[in-house]
């Protein structure tokens, strides 16, 4: 009954948003003005929290019928199990394809409601067509839920009991992770439709960038969070100790990342400068595409990969059809119009303009290197020669190039100015910061003993930019109190713009990811033991005393627990370390769970593998430990990365103007 | 200008371009993988036989299983054989196609119990028809291994040499005999 309610509510919002998309575009064509649009604009709102409130009360369902392990909804027979815990029987919600879709949808739904509600000052009309361009995407994906994957699927014979949740999903990193994609995926959609909104009506002016920008920077931030959780995930769960894996699905993750990330600095120039207009609506378009493919890359199994779930041509036609539908269009649209649009002024080779695009360049070039490396053996195996694979050398050799040179110009890029700036005022600033890399290079360098190109070169440039960023920030802080005497620090920073701190914020989470980054890829150790009770080897600084094997019996697995204690040289315990080897029962699947310690921002790490049978070394068990230093450097980076995108968003020009002020 | 408006078309070809591939790739089985057990013989073992006989009790235990086959004495006649169990949601889908292929008797139908619960393979069998010639009992896997199963349901067909000819990971389609298992022995005779 409960999955009937909510397949009706998919249906019903179907028809509402394909109506409101209808009637939105019916309404405003050839209109540009403000004033008639109100009253339409209210009634395209109102349908919009409409189609909202009915999404919400389908995946509600869903939710439903997980928690009461209703198995005759196929989709929970086959990822839910009665001895789940209600925790992950609420999170299996999402863990199927059809969940997660309906996830994809929801997240969707919620970000169109957010723009109708949002307050920004553009045209009524405007916003009625970036409305409209929203409902009518949305009706491309419920369609798709409805047609080809429907998650309330009924299931006959109702089986007694189901299937069970992949245990690789069994974990709370893996609950938030998708919805954070999903949120970062589905955000860029709003930029999207700006763009679309903006083509249409055939201007492209700076109050159009400016109100896309705050939008563009929460997507990215989303979506910066659920990569490094993924890739948290991946490192915790996975046993092999590895943060990232160039797996097409990671990478499927990272392209839309890597585009938006020149849209937001391509935005900038945009806004400010009026420039790079035709380039920012290409990147705007194409960021949602990316984010689109990445969908279609993850859910139809094109690629294979770990991440590799339901492998339907039938479903992957769809999603394919919807894609080339929607960036077809949007980019037959920008063929068109995009003359009308007109490129902007010029500007000169050491402006901050040139600075910006420079980080485009690399951007793109990033782009298109982890695209080669991911789209290639699909293209090969096409064409008929093999199946082949691109791996971890291909993509390492080609990345750090690319980006350490946009790490470097980071650190110049605050410095900068619009149009023109002198080459001597980079240079100040400049040498002051490369000379505290240079010394932090060689303290670190004496301190651990060795060294590598990498290495080197990713402290440098990281260091190098923090300085000078920080350096900006002090400078700029010191300056903005200047016309108050006497004013405090917190005062000073708050004259400063929030848009300007979360910069400097995400310029430092990239800082501190590169050198995460250059310090476990330099330093990490690695070792394989077979351990009897009572056994010590040495990982690191660090001495582990292996103690012994239980077995544990929870809800729904049975582990060996493996105990290791963890000492310092010196012989002082620090903590106890007890990695798993779970079964779960519904699926006889094995899992290792690895045990971490952290120390400051380093990691031990230890996964337990077999027993070793034989009659010697009885009792003995494989273990594989590893070393990690500074590796949580690369997590907070990303953390830090978001945060800044977020801080953006509550500076002071997006809030709403109090009525009689003037802009 | 025309040149400069031409340009502005770039996109949407290298999104066709893109898509011709993405299309295609759709009809590549990811798990098509190269079996490296094509055009070689069945691995040997001996495997105990599923009985019907006495009380579901009975059955549970593998060690009072008497009757043992060694399949690689299975030759003398094309055969299928099918890696099911009866927790396995998906067999469900492929099991009529087995029932159908069963009455028509073309083809010797040899069932692996992949990691069942006996008495629950009896009765999966008894409530959904057992159109198995043969039913062998992998109970802990082992030889799921040297087949290098990954994923139950999966099914082999060997040639009357032994010879592993095609390998199916997943379901079998509903014309699977018609169109891949009958002509795979077909030519390999």
């Amino acid at each position: 009954m409960i999955a009937f309610i909510s397949q009706f509510s998919l249906a019903l919002a179907t028809v509402l948003a394909l109506f409101g998309a209808w009637a939105g575009f019916r309404a405003v064509k050839g209109v540009y003005t403000h004033a008639p649009a109100v009253p339409l604009l209210i009634a395209v709102q109102r349908n919009v929290l409409l189609v909202f409130g009915l999404v919400c009360v389908s995946f509600l369902g869903l939710i439903y019928s997980f928690v009461v392990s209703d198995f005759s909804v196929r989709n929970v027979a086959e990822n839910s199990n009665l001895a789940l815990p209600v925790f992950y029987k609420i999170a299996a919600s999402w863990g199927s394809h059809e969940g997660s879709f309906l996830l994809w949808v929801l997240m969707f739904a919620a970000w169109t409601q957010a723009v109708a509600w949002a307050r920004f000052e553009v045209s009524a009309c405007f916003k009625v067509r970036v409305l409209a361009t929203l409902q009518l995407v949305l009706v491309g994906f419920l369609m798709y839920l409805l047609l080809a994957s429907n998650p309330f699927e009924y299931l006959a014979p109702t089986p007694l009991d189901g299937r069970d949740l992949n245990p690789l999903l069994q974990d709370i990193i893996m609950i938030i992770h998708p919805p954070m994609l999903y949120m970062g995926y589905v955000g860029f959609a709003v930029t999207f439709a700006f763009a679309v909104a903006g083509l249409l009506e055939g201007r492209f002016d700076m109050t159009w960038a400016r109100w896309s920008r705050p939008w563009t920077n929460v997507a990215w931030a989303f979506l910066t969070v659920g990569i490094a959780l993924g890739s948290w995930w991946a490192y915790r769960e996975l046993g092999w100790g590895g943060w990232w894996f160039w797996d097409p699905v990671e990478n499927a993750s990272l392209m839309p990342w890597l585009a938006g990330t020149a849209l937001i600095h391509s935005l900038a120039v945009s806004e400010k400068r009026g420039t790079l207009r035709s380039w920012t609506l290409l990147l705007a378009l194409t960021t949602f595409a990316l984010s689109l493919l990445g969908t279609f890359l993850v859910r139809s199994g094109v690629l294979t990969s770990v991440h590799a779930f339901a492998t339907d041509p039938e479903r992957g036609v769809f999603i394919l059809a919807l894609l080339f539908l929607v960036v077809g269009s949007s980019y037959v649209l920008y063929a068109m119009k995009t003359g009308e649009v007109g490129q902007g002024g010029d500007f000169k080779a050491t402006g901050r303009e040139s600075l910006l695009l420079s980080n485009n360049v690399l951007m793109s070039a990033a782009l298109v290197t982890v695209m080669l490396g991911t789209l290639y053996p699909l293209v090969v195996e096409v064409i008929g020669a093999r199946k082949m694979s691109v791996g971890q050398p291909y993509f390492e050799a080609l990345f750090a190039p690319i980006l350490l040179p946009a790490v470097l110009l980071m650190a110049l890029g605050p410095d900068s100015r619009w149009r023109e700036t002198s080459l001597a005022q980079y240079i100040k600033p400049g040498a002051v910061a490369l000379g505290v890399a240079l010394l932090v290079l060689l303290g670190a360098a004496l301190i651990n003993g060795h060294f590598s190109l990498l290495w080197a070169a990713g402290v440098v440039c990281a260091v190098f930019m923090a300085v000078a960023t920080l350096a900006h920030a002090a400078t700029a802080t010191r300056k903005a109190g200047s016309s108050v005497p006497q004013s405090g620090l917190l005062y000073r920073m708050r004259r400063l713009s929030l848009s300007y701190w979360g910069m400097v914020l995400a310029h430092l989470g990239v800082a501190v990811f590169v050198v995460g980054v250059s310090w476990v890829k330099t330093f990490e150790t690695e070792t394989d033991a077979v351990l009897k009770p009572g056994e010590t080897t040495e990982i690191g600084p660090w001495r582990v005393t292996f103690i012994g094997v239980d077995s544990v019996q929870r809800q729904n697995y049975v582990a060996a627990l493996g105990v290791f204690e963890l000492t310092r040289g010196d012989g002082t315990l620090i903590h106890l370390l007890e990695p798993e080897k779970r079964r779960y029962q519904s699926s006889e699947q094995t899992m290792t769970e690895a045990a971490i310690h952290t120390d400051l921002f380093s990691d031990v790490y230890i996964s337990l593998g077999d027993a070793v049978q034989s009659s010697t070394s009885a009792g003995s068990w494989g273990v594989r430990l590893y070393y990690k230093p500074l590796i949580n450097l690369i997590w907070w980076g990303g953390a830090l990365m978001a945060l800044g995108g977020l801080l953006t968003v509550f500076d002071r020009r997006y809030r709403p103007k109090k009525n009689g002020q003037s802009a | 200008m025309i040149k400069k408006r031409l340009r502005l078309y770039l996109p949407i070809l290298v999104l066709l371009f893109l898509g011709v591939f993405l299309l295609r790739g759709l009809w590549l089985d990811p798990k098509k993988l190269p079996s490296a057990l094509i055009g070689k013989s069945v691995p040997a073992a001996v495997l105990p036989v599923l009985s019907f006989q006495g009380s579901e009790a009975e059955a549970m235990q593998v060690a009072d299983v008497r009757l043992l086959q060694r399949i690689d004495e299975l030759n003398g006649q094309p055969w299928v054989l099918n890696v099911f169990a009866s927790w396995c949601q998906a067999c469900l889908i492929e099991h009529p196609h087995f029932l159908e292929l069963a009455k028509q008797k073309k083809i010797r139908l040899v069932g692996l119990a992949y990691k069942d619960d006996l008495a629950n393979t009896r009765r999966w069998l008894n409530q959904y028809g057992n159109p198995y010639d043969l039913i062998l009992i992998d109970q802990n896997g082992q030889y799921g291994i040297e087949l290098g199963v990954y994923g139950v349901p999966e099914t082999f067909l060997m040639n009357s040499k032994n010879t592993i000819i095609h390998k199916q990971v997943g379901p079998v389609p509903t014309d699977y005999f018609q169109s891949m298992a009958l002509p795979a022995i077909e030519a390999s005779r």
